[in-house]
């Protein structure tokens, strides 16, 4: 259950929902199965799987990472993702002297078609007010710990571009396939607030 | 506008609380909410600037407090008003099951082939102007004012702070711009960190001329 306040009690909001939909469907704006259709898409088809298979693409074939860093579009596309809130791509990478980190600090936009929604601290006032002011305090609050050697880069997606953070093969994955990769590779890795999985299970550990 | 929306920067919210494993929607108002407004984005009826315009003048707050699906109820709710899209009388079309998928697939429009003035280059310093009126906005309150170093002109784009009005697409040059976070943020700010922005020309002054 969320632990949401509001401002009005939920069932009353649940209720002026399905009175709009009612209303829309009755004049022809809407179609109740249009809805339900598009909720299964992002319910249980798109998600961040489908970045997850991007970036094992990437760590396994340098000409593939060579065309998602020119154009992530593109590149994305080949793999069968696009579309809404997607449409102008951008992958940054993250190094040892680079690490980056990706807000919206005047909504909640994200890269849909790889990552899905996103999820609710992404869309919370405590994120999009100090990933930019205090990104390091925010991946402390994550469990990260970037040293003083590495430079926090932080993308705010204020206009239509979207950004995928490619973020640094664990150690130990070099006979690893595609899908082993694509399982090491987290949500929070591709926004940036994580680092990849190391083949033991547990989070690579960025040594200073 | 300098509206309760425009967060970055802003002081009081304390720590991120990430939760694990969280489901897409935790109920299933929320679920229909999206559902209602992707149909409904599907067929026109609105932009996605008005949305997000329309969020941003909800009550204070109210946009605070309020569930992050009931400010799309709400902006939903304003936009059909204002639009008086149910008493207008005209036929409507709504997006049917079988056009779902290659909708999401296709998306919106929003980088433009048509050729606009192209003011800055890789390299050059600008400053963001301090004023973008009352109307929707997507240059931040925390950069106004501050220096930036353009890095890639990005190509032309619909003009976000126009669409939202309904004064059209107005492409123009949008730029990658660099801002060291000590030019934001002071001493606060760690030497070696960098905040990048989207901008538009209308956003963006030279330097130089910003000097004098």
């Amino acid at each position: 259950m969320s632990s949401d306040e509001h401002v009005k009690p939920l069932s009353e909001l649940a209720l002026r929902v399905k009175a709009l939909e009612e209303e829309l469907a009755a004049a022809g704006l809407v179609d109740p199965a249009a809805i339900d259709a598009i909720i299964d898409a992002y319910e249980n088809k798109i998600g961040p799987r489908n970045g997850a298979r991007v970036v094992a693409r990437a760590w396994n074939d340098a000409e593939y990472k060579a065309r998602l860093l020119e154009n992530a579009s593109a590149a994305i596309a080949e793999l069968g993702y696009s579309g809404m809130q997607g449409e102008e791509m951008v992958a940054v990478e993250n190094t040892s002297g680079v690490h980056n980190m990706v807000v919206c600090t005047l909504c909640s936009c994200y890269p849909w078609p790889v990552l899905g929604l996103p999820p609710a601290w992404y869309k919370s006032a405590a994120y999009r007010s100090r990933a930019v002011s205090d990104p390091r305090g925010v991946l402390r609050e994550f469990g990260l710990e970037i040293p003083g050697t590495t430079q926090v880069r932080v993308w705010d997606s204020n206009a239509e571009l979207r950004y995928l953070v490619l973020p640094m093969r664990p150690a130990g994955t070099e006979s690893f396939s595609e899908a082993e990769l694509a399982e090491l590779v987290t949500r929070d890795a591709m926004i940036g607030t994580g680092f990849a999985l190391s083949p033991g299970g547990a989070d690579a550990v960025r040594k200073p | 506008m300098s509206g309760i929306h425009d967060l970055g920067g802003v002081a009081g919210f304390g720590a991120v609380k990430p939760q694990q494993d969280e489901p897409v929607f935790d109920e299933d108002w929320k679920r229909r909410m999206f559902g209602v407004f992707v149909a409904l984005a599907a067929t026109g009826t609105f932009n996605g600037d008005e949305f997000r315009h329309a969020q941003e003048r909800i009550d204070p707050s109210v946009y605070i407090k309020a569930p992050y699906y009931e400010r799309w109820y709400l902006a939903v709710q304003t936009l059909l008003a204002e639009k008086r899209i149910l008493t207008s009388g005209l036929n409507h079309r709504a997006l049917a099951p079988a056009e779902v998928d290659a909708f999401l697939a296709a998306g919106a429009h929003y980088r433009s082939r048509q050729s606009a003035v192209q003011r800055f280059w890789p390299g050059d310093s600008v400053i963001v102007r301090s004023h973008h009126g009352t109307g929707h906005t997507r240059a931040p309150r925390y950069a106004r004012g501050k220096p930036g170093i353009v890095e890639r002109h990005e190509g032309v784009f619909t003009f976000a702070d126009s669409n939202a009005h309904g004064q059209g697409r107005q492409p123009q040059s949008l730029y990658r711009v660099r801002f060291s976070a000590r030019d934001l943020w002071g001493s606060d700010g760690a030497p070696q960190d960098e905040v990048y922005l989207s901008l538009w020309d209308a956003h963006l002054d030279a330097a130089s001329a910003a000097d004098e």
